[in-house]
């Protein structure tokens, strides 16, 4: 019988084949949840996902994309907010 | 609307949201592209082109009037940080005490043990002697 508190399903199951043949059970932690677009909602691509402690051995360029707002907003939404950005500056300037 | 001298805004891409002026138009879909971007071939579909049309020629300059950016390939020139003169620690003499060498330790524990180990075998050896005598 497994320890109680490895019943419950905070922890995932990983079968695994030992090298005496036997069949193990290995209990690990689960995958934080993807991130998302904070505009859309999206789940982002290109974002590395996996254990905290792995992806901080990555360097930055594998972790989040290299454009401005990478990791936090869609390329569309991106675009979008750039745009909106340059069209705010160009009424206020006008106004001036 | 894209023509030579157009400036536009990159909205795509790690220079997005960096001014750009056209310097060459390629074809339908691409344009040469240069300012506060890195000098390069680019989709028109990623700029977004302003009102404004400036000249090429003189591209450094009608860029550090409107308060861009130049992109330079040159790297920044690294501000030399003051160093800080090292102090140096003077360590305290201890009193340490002063050890007698290894030799003539070794000496004085053999004269120790040698005379007592030496009667003691010495007293056996007269005993088993001394014993059988009688025997017989």
């Amino acid at each position: 019988m497994v320890a109680g508190n490895l019943r419950s399903r905070t922890l995932r199951r990983v079968h695994i084949k030992t090298p005496g043949a036997r069949n193990k059970i290995h209990y690990k932690k689960r995958k934080p949840s993807p991130p998302h677009c904070a505009e859309t909602g999206q789940i982002l691509p290109g974002v590395a996902r996996g254990n905290p402690a792995d992806i901080s051995k990555l360097s930055k360029s594998q972790r989040v994309p290299s454009r401005p707002f990478g990791g936090k907003l869609s390329s569309r939404a991106m675009r979008d907010t750039i745009k909106r950005n340059i069209r705010a500056s160009l009424a206020t300037s006008s106004e001036e | 609307m894209i023509e030579v001298g157009r400036l536009c805004v990159k909205i795509a891409g790690r220079d997005a949201g960096k001014h750009c002026a056209i310097v060459e138009v390629v074809d339908k879909k691409t344009v040469v592209i240069e300012g506060s971007t890195r000098k390069r071939r680019c989709n028109v579909i990623h700029l977004y082109p302003l009102a404004e049309v400036i000249d090429v020629k003189n591209l450094a300059k009608e860029f550090e009037t409107r308060g861009f950016e130049v992109f330079s390939s040159k790297p920044r020139k690294a501000t030399v940080k003051p160093t800080r003169a090292r102090k140096v620690k003077v360590k305290p003499a201890k009193a340490t005490k002063k050890r007698a060498p290894k030799a003539e330790k070794a000496e004085a524990k053999e004269e120790k043990k040698a005379p007592a180990k030496k009667a003691a075998k010495k007293a056996t050896k007269k005993a088993v002697k001394a014993a059988p005598k009688k025997e017989e």
